[in-house]
């Protein structure tokens, strides 16, 4: 591998599908087998995927490093790169540069239980750790995931939750805002959810991704349930272009998003400049 | 060490024979403006004025390759592609004639960056090892010049390979490193009596205006962060243009983007600005830094609190390390006449009763 | 103290006056205060009374204040105007970038202002001390002593030209009318271009654009460029310009700034007195208003009722010619 940090590791796509009108999920190998079995990454770490010609875009790892067949993302259809990626099809070559970042301490949160609170494609860094989380379940309690959408249409990995739901280890709880017919689960916004199961502070962790907006909501009714600084972690997104802390712009004070995150605590958060 | 002498009528063929070995910058005027430019056989080095643009240019390009690609399709299945990348060539070794002690003291900051923060960069740090300075000393501190409150001087050495003294009909040249003897072998021994003219010179120097404290800043300036009415004001008249950063000694934030070429194309890196909204501009349009309040703010930020914040200074040290070597050009070329200065005297001030 | 003098420094009083009862209405006003040295204004914020006491207005005052006010729309201001920026405003109006009805313009009749540019060819002013500005004097103080600069070797090519010293619109005139002094333009600087020859005229822009560093102060500094982030030196897609710092980027967004001010540009000048490596860009924008001068006998930031000549189009042009064959 290259010394050089700009320079990606060639990648095959090797499947490619739809989640949602606008979301498109991308399993994808490195082109050279030693050095995706050599791969290693924690849960919660980006990578920044390139087509060439047009440019690059950081997206987080959303399999777990227990499952190594393939690296997956998903991307919503937003910007120039996006676009793009969004017309890419199986067989074809993409860069890779990672792992970058930090990653969930899954270390310090093992016998508590786990809150995930997720909305829209925020459920792409929980789904890593979920998993991740799945294949080493005797070191958890229990686990318990909020997730919602705008609508049935905007919510990603249909299936799994399907799955997740069955499994009978963890609990599944579906939201959205404006439910199609036939729609046998909640209506609302994740935020009031979480308040109304009234899930327990004790000894338990709240790890939420989402929209802006929603983060901002979900620490709210995360704080009233009692939830302390240290029990409630995010992730940060940011515009970013070199991933390794050098071209500037990601920082929030002297901390940089793709070095020194994308995951923070509350209490990490709390302790930066308020910019966000 | 011996001190040499360099004639000012054995400049341009002195950097001639510079340029054997290197590629040769030097300042030359062009209009109204003194800018580097590679050496060409008809260039008159000019060394009157502080170049306009700061010597950066040199270990951080305005643009440079970071790799190139190329796509190839299979033959027995178009809808197929390969895709083949190139690292950028190795540098050719640098020699920067001209600069002044503000811009060479820049080099270490730019280190901190790209050397020192985490992740080597590889392109800066092959610049770096292969880019020379040959300096010349300041005579005098023009209305926006504040080397001194950055902890450097006109006369500091730190970062150059030579310093070059104005004295009578030339420059007395001192080699302050191995590199800087070899470059000043090829010039004659400097007379008895240009080196007392150099004694007498430093003897009495460029008296400075005072010097604020500046360990309160980081501080002071996270206490006025929230007051957003202060950046409105002090960002009143900033145009968001790339001036400041742009002539920057120290600036170093840069962008990539792809240029294709059909099946061909290059992945640069460019100079980029935190003053534009661009920089930070996210793809479903939410901008943690929307106006030019923010980006001034985070500018000045990066300077004097987040920096010193990164790389603490020594216990005891008289002042912080700040991101800034007081080159002034941000405050000479700012269309709209924006002073950091001002800007950090008034966080200094307004920050106290925060 | 010289008889100008004395009246100036009653009209700045009296500016500072008119702003303050203007205070209750306003957000604020942006007006001029000193720069970091006497040569060197600076654009200020006035809020409060304290604020307005820093306000100044004299031969340094050169920035066009009308460049921050697409910007600041949807805010109620005032707006510090000599008459070369009420044009600017005049052509905001035009176009609808700005309301007419959120702004207190004072309008401040105009001696010239300096072209520092000019300054430093006849004198260094690193170490300027001091300056006055007193009937067609300079004076300078300086390390080394006083210098004293005829007034008309200094002052912007734009004043030595100007008609239109008296703003066009305002709402408080401060400060006598003056006759305009400025002949009639003939575009003489282009007409000693033009003379070259096409190779020495493309060689020369190649040498001039070639110091250009992309910061974009030209087209920041432009009261009329209001296409923000989404113009096309930023755009990705479409994809115009390339990051590359080669000249045929730089070249290809200056021609395209002239093309997208012509009949618009009011030739304030603050795109090249913001270049910071001294590229004269106005060059090409002056080529442009004369050639829209001659096919349309038209003049841009003059009359808030006019429309733009590319604004619109007639059916039948005076001085355009077209082959009949369109139908």
């Amino acid at each position: 591998m290259s010394q050089n940090p700009y320079m990606p590791q060639l990648a095959t796509i090797i499947e490619a599908f739809d989640e949602t009108p606008d979301i498109k999920t991308f399993r994808v190998v490195l082109q050279d087998e030693t050095a995706m079995r050599a791969f290693c990454f924690e849960p919660g770490q980006v990578a920044q995927l390139s087509v060439f010609g047009t440019g690059e875009s950081t997206f987080v790892i959303c399999s777990p490093p227990t499952r190594m067949e393939y690296l997956q993302f998903s991307v919503m259809r937003v910007g120039e790169l996006t676009h793009r990626l969004h017309t890419l099809k199986e067989g074809d070559p993409v860069g890779l540069r990672g792992p970058l970042g930090n990653h969930f301490d899954y270390r310090a949160m093992r016998g508590k239980d786990i809150i995930f609170v997720g909305g829209g494609l925020g459920l792409a860094p929980l789904r890593t750790l979920l998993l991740f989380m799945l294949d080493n379940r005797p070191d958890y309690g229990k686990i318990t995931l909020i997730y919602g959408g705008r609508t049935t249409e905007h919510l990603c990995f249909k299936d799994e939750l399907r799955e997740w739901a069955e499994r009978g280890d963890m609990r599944v709880e579906l939201t959205v805002d404006n439910p199609d017919k036939g729609w046998a689960h909640r209506v609302g916004v994740v935020p009031a959810v979480l308040a109304e199961l009234g899930v327990s502070p004790e000894n338990a962790v709240a790890v939420t991704c989402g929209p802006p907006i929603m983060i901002r909501f979900t620490i709210q009714a995360l704080e009233q349930l009692g939830f302390k600084d240290e029990q409630i972690v995010t992730t940060l997104e940011r515009r970013m272009k070199c991933g390794v802390g050098l071209c500037g712009r990601c920082n929030i004070g002297e901390k940089f998003v793709c070095v020194d995150g994308p995951v923070f605590t509350q209490a990490q958060l709390k302790g930066l400049p308020q910019e966000f | 060490m011996v001190a040499r002498f360099l004639a000012d009528e054995a400049v341009a063929a002195q950097a001639a024979a510079w340029a054997q070995d290197y590629r040769l910058l030097a300042p030359v005027r062009e209009g109204q403006a003194v800018v580097y430019r590679p050496w060409a056989p008809d260039m008159h080095p000019f060394l009157g004025r502080p170049p306009s643009s700061s010597a950066k240019q040199a270990l951080l390009p305005q643009t440079e390759d970071l790799l190139t690609y190329t796509y190839r399709k299979d033959h027995t299945d178009l809808t197929r592609t390969e895709v083949f990348l190139a690292e950028p060539l190795p540098p050719e070794p640098t020699l920067v004639l001209g600069c002044r002690p503000c811009d060479a003291r820049g080099r270490k900051l730019l280190d901190r960056v790209f050397l020192e923060r985490g992740v080597k960069d590889p392109l800066y740090a092959a610049k770096r090892a292969n880019t020379f300075f040959i300096t010349l000393a300041c005579e005098r501190m023009e209305n926006t010049c504040f080397c001194h409150w950055t902890g450097g001087g006109p006369t500091s050495e730190e970062g150059s390979d030579v310093m070059l003294f104005a004295v009578s009909g030339g420059f007395v040249a001192r080699a302050l490193t191995k590199t800087g003897e070899k470059l000043a072998a090829a010039l004659p021994e400097a007379t008895p009596s240009a080196l007392q003219e150099l004694e007498a010179k430093l003897a009495s120097p460029v008296e400075p205006g005072p010097v604020p404290d500046l360990r309160a800043a980081p501080e002071r300036f996270l206490a006025l962060f929230d007051d957003l009415d202060f950046w409105t004001d002090q960002s009143a008249r900033c145009l968001s243009c790339g001036v400041c950063t742009y002539l920057c000694p120290t600036c170093s934030c840069f962008n990539i983007t792809d240029e294709n070429f059909g099946l061909k194309g290059k992945r640069l890196r460019t100079w980029d600005t935190c003053m534009s909204a661009l920089y930070t501009l996210e793809g479903s349009g939410h901008n943690p830094r929307v106006s030019r309040a923010h980006r001034l703010r985070n500018r000045v930020g990066h300077k004097f609190c987040y920096h010193p914040r990164e790389f603490p200074a020594p216990d005891g040290a008289r002042q912080p390390e700040v991101s800034c070597t007081g080159c002034g050009r941000c405050i000479k070329s700012c269309p709209v006449a924006v002073d950091i200065r001002r800007i950090v005297l008034d966080i200094l001030e307004k920050g106290e009763n925060k | 103290m010289a008889e100008t003098d004395r009246s100036e420094n009653e009209r700045v009083a009296r500016l500072r006056a008119t702003v303050v009862r203007e205070l209750p209405n306003v957000d604020f006003v942006l007006g001029y205060a000193r720069g970091f040295d006497p040569l060197h204004a600076t654009p200020i914020t006035v809020r409060n009374e304290q604020d307005a006491e820093r306000l100044i207005f004299d031969a340094t005052c050169v920035e066009n204040l009308a460049t921050s006010l697409y910007g600041l729309r949807g805010k109620r201001m005032g707006l510090v105007v000599k008459g070369c920026d009420s044009r600017s405003v005049v052509q905001l109006l035009q176009e609808k970038l700005v309301d007419r009805e959120n702004l207190v313009i004072f309008g401040l009749p105009c001696d010239g202002v300096l072209d520092l540019a000019k300054v430093r060819v006849r004198t260094d002013i690193a170490e300027v001390r001091g300056a006055e500005f007193t009937g067609e004097e300079v004076r300078l103080l300086l390390p080394d002593g006083e210098k004293v600069l005829p007034r008309r070797d200094v002052l912007a090519d734009k004043c030595l030209r100007c008609r239109y010293p008296n703003p066009v619109v305002y709402n408080h005139m401060i400060g006598a009318e003056r006759t305009p002094q400025g002949e009639e333009d003939a575009y003489a600087d282009l007409e000693s271009f033009e003379k070259l020859s096409a190779q020495e005229r493309f060689d020369f822009w190649k040498r001039q654009m070639s110091r250009c560093i992309r910061c974009y102060a030209c087209r920041n500094a432009c009261p009329l460029c209001v296409c923000k982030h989404v113009c096309l030196a930023d755009s990705r897609d479409p994809h115009w310009l390339s990051a590359e710092a080669n000249l045929q980027e730089k070249w290809l967004f200056q021609v395209m700034h002239a093309l997208h001010l012509a009949g618009r540009c009011t030739e304030c000048g603050e795109c090249q007195r913001s270049c910071p490596m001294g590229i004269p860009i106005l060059l090409l924008k002056r080529k442009m208003n004369r050639e829209l001068k001659e096919i349309f006998n038209y003049e841009a930031g003059v009359d808030p009722e006019a429309v733009p000549p590319l604004h619109t189009f007639q059916m039948e042009e005076d001085k355009i010619k077209d082959r009949g064959q369109l139908w």
